[in-house]
């Protein structure tokens, strides 16, 4: 037996009708923009722990009595040890003009050591072989050795506060999704349920005509479905032109400061799924909501 | 039958209707024939005793079952209860929808009987713009385009003159003809006396069987 037909209840005429598609719209809107932030935060932290973990820094401070060629001799020395370390691929001296780049976002384009006066330490980058382990403590030690004042820092401390600080706002961008779920479910619920009072009246002569229960229940899910597609779609294409904006402005704000904020093409599958998913999730919460009113009301 | 907690409404009733039979169903007002028809249509079930329709006792059967059998009743209700929001064609249509007949089988069969009942001008227009005697021919239509084997009418002419109360009972006595067991509650005894047809009479929720009404034991 078929069980779509034609609508027979004026639910278009509805008041819920009107404001539906907009809560709908507006929780996708929400939910996308969770969804992209988690995303993004990801991204973010995977590529932070990437360059972080990958490499270390040592620094030699220069003391009272150090002159340039004293801290020249001092560089080598440390070069040629991290040359015969075989975790360690690279090493490199950070030049001022890279430094002073670095800084640049906080300090403007003055020079750290020629404008501004303030003495600066050597720095070396040391790039780590991939997925090789290196022993810091003993590095350091093995540095400290060669060299007086040297400083380690193997980036550790930084990684770890930094993806707590990423973890914590994923599970708020998560949390929020969840709440926006249950309140568009919330919402087609008490929709469904407005719409079986309004119309009983029609609904109880379908029953004595012979309609079966799946036949009313189909009228709600497909009103629903159509509402909900006009609001998903709504909700996708602003938090689409949101998410575009954003990484727009963020790509001018975060030179330096923050890694580039755009998503993967998998990723934007996953906003188009956010959409599609709070489609079906409308749908089948109007009709299970019918199908349980419907069991009380005969 | 009762309500809720209130006294008994129809008390003791025992009848059979016999296929392809015509029968009125007589009374005062709150003599129980709108109650009586209810139970009929499957609208409520007895409060004890049973009823037994196209051969199942209704009062047992599985919920499941309800739409088949009511597919198979026809009914006209006392204010013709069409839906405002669908057409005179989209409200006849309604039981081969829920029947789950095509677009094409509408198109085919609705118009033609609307046609017939002399509405065929009217296919798509709104009830609000129909006069009482208009609804109540779409209101006929309506129980009749799915073929029910059982038709039932609720005081089918209470809201129409006597012209259009007699033309309606005229396509009655025709699908009668063509096989269609047809049950009209009404307290119109102008009308019941023009029709040489056996009555159920209900007094105080009580059967009561007038004299020369029942013809050739096709009620008892």
């Amino acid at each position: 037996m078929k069980s779509f037909v034609k609508p027979i209840l004026p639910l278009s005429s509805d008041p819920s009708n009107r404001f539906l598609p907009w809560i709908i719209g507006f929780m996708v809107w929400l939910a996308t923009l969770a969804f992209a932030a988690s995303m993004i935060l990801s991204n973010i932290s995977k590529n932070w722990e990437g360059v972080l973990t990958g490499a270390i820094t040592i620094q030699i401070i220069p003391s009272e009595n150090d002159d340039t060629q004293i801290l020249k001799n001092k560089t080598q020395k440390l070069l040629a040890l991290l040359s015969k370390i075989p975790a360690i691929e690279s090493a490199s001296v950070v030049t001022l003009d890279e430094i002073n780049k670095m800084l640049q976002p906080w300090l403007g384009e003055k020079s750290l050591s020629t404008e501004l006066g303030i003495p600066i330490p050597v720095l070396i980058d040391a790039r780590l072989k991939k997925n090789m382990v290196i022993n810091t403590d003993a590095l350091s030690a093995s540095l400290k050795a060669t060299v007086k004042g040297v400083r380690l820092n193997d980036h550790a401390l930084w990684v770890d506060r930094l993806l707590e600080f990423t973890q914590a706002i994923r599970i708020v961008a998560l949390t929020i999704m969840v709440l926006v779920i249950i309140s568009a479910i919330t919402t087609v619920v008490f929709s469904t349920r407005t719409g079986l009072t309004i119309h009983s009246e029609i609904i109880e002569l379908t029953h004595f005509i012979g309609a079966r229960e799946e036949f009313i229940r189909n009228q709600f899910s497909i009103n629903t479905f159509k509402l909900a597609i006009k609001g998903g779609l709504c909700g996708l294409i602003t938090s689409s032109a949101t998410l575009l904006f954003l990484g727009s402005i963020m790509e001018g704000v975060g030179i330096g400061l923050i890694p580039p904020v755009h998503l993967t093409a998998f990723q934007w599958l996953g906003v188009g799924g956010i959409g599609l998913t709070a489609i079906f999730i409308s749908t089948v919460t109007a009709n299970l909501t019918a199908k349980i009113i419907l069991r009380r009301m005969t | 039958m009762r309500y809720g907690i209130s006294q008994e409404i129809l008390l003791d009733i025992s009848f059979t209707l016999e296929k392809g039979s015509f029968t009125f169903i007589t009374g005062s007002s709150g003599a129980g024939k709108s109650t009586l028809l209810k139970l009929l249509y499957l609208a409520h079930l007895p409060s004890r005793g049973k009823i037994r329709l196209f051969g199942k006792d209704v009062t047992k059967i599985n919920r499941s079952e309800l739409p088949g059998i009511r597919q198979r009743i026809g009914v006209v209700f006392q204010n013709f209860r069409l839906i405002p929001s669908l057409t005179t064609l989209d409200n006849v249509a309604l039981p081969l929808r829920i029947a789950g007949a095509s677009e094409v089988q509408v198109k085919e069969h609705v118009p033609e009987l609307l046609d017939w009942v002399g509405l065929g001008k009217h296919l798509h227009d709104y009830p609000e713009t129909l006069s009482g005697g208009q609804k109540q021919r779409v209101a006929i239509a309506r129980a009749v385009i799915a073929r029910p084997s059982l038709l039932l009418a609720d005081e089918p002419t209470g809201n129409v003159d006597d012209q259009i109360a007699l033309k309606f009972m005229f396509l009655l006595k025709e699908l009668n003809k063509i096989g269609t067991t047809i049950i009209v509650a009404t307290h119109d005894e102008t009308l019941i006396s023009r029709f040489d047809l056996p009555r159920l009479h209900l007094e105080s929720g009580h059967l009561n069987f007038p004299e020369g009404s029942v013809t050739n034991g096709a009620i008892r």
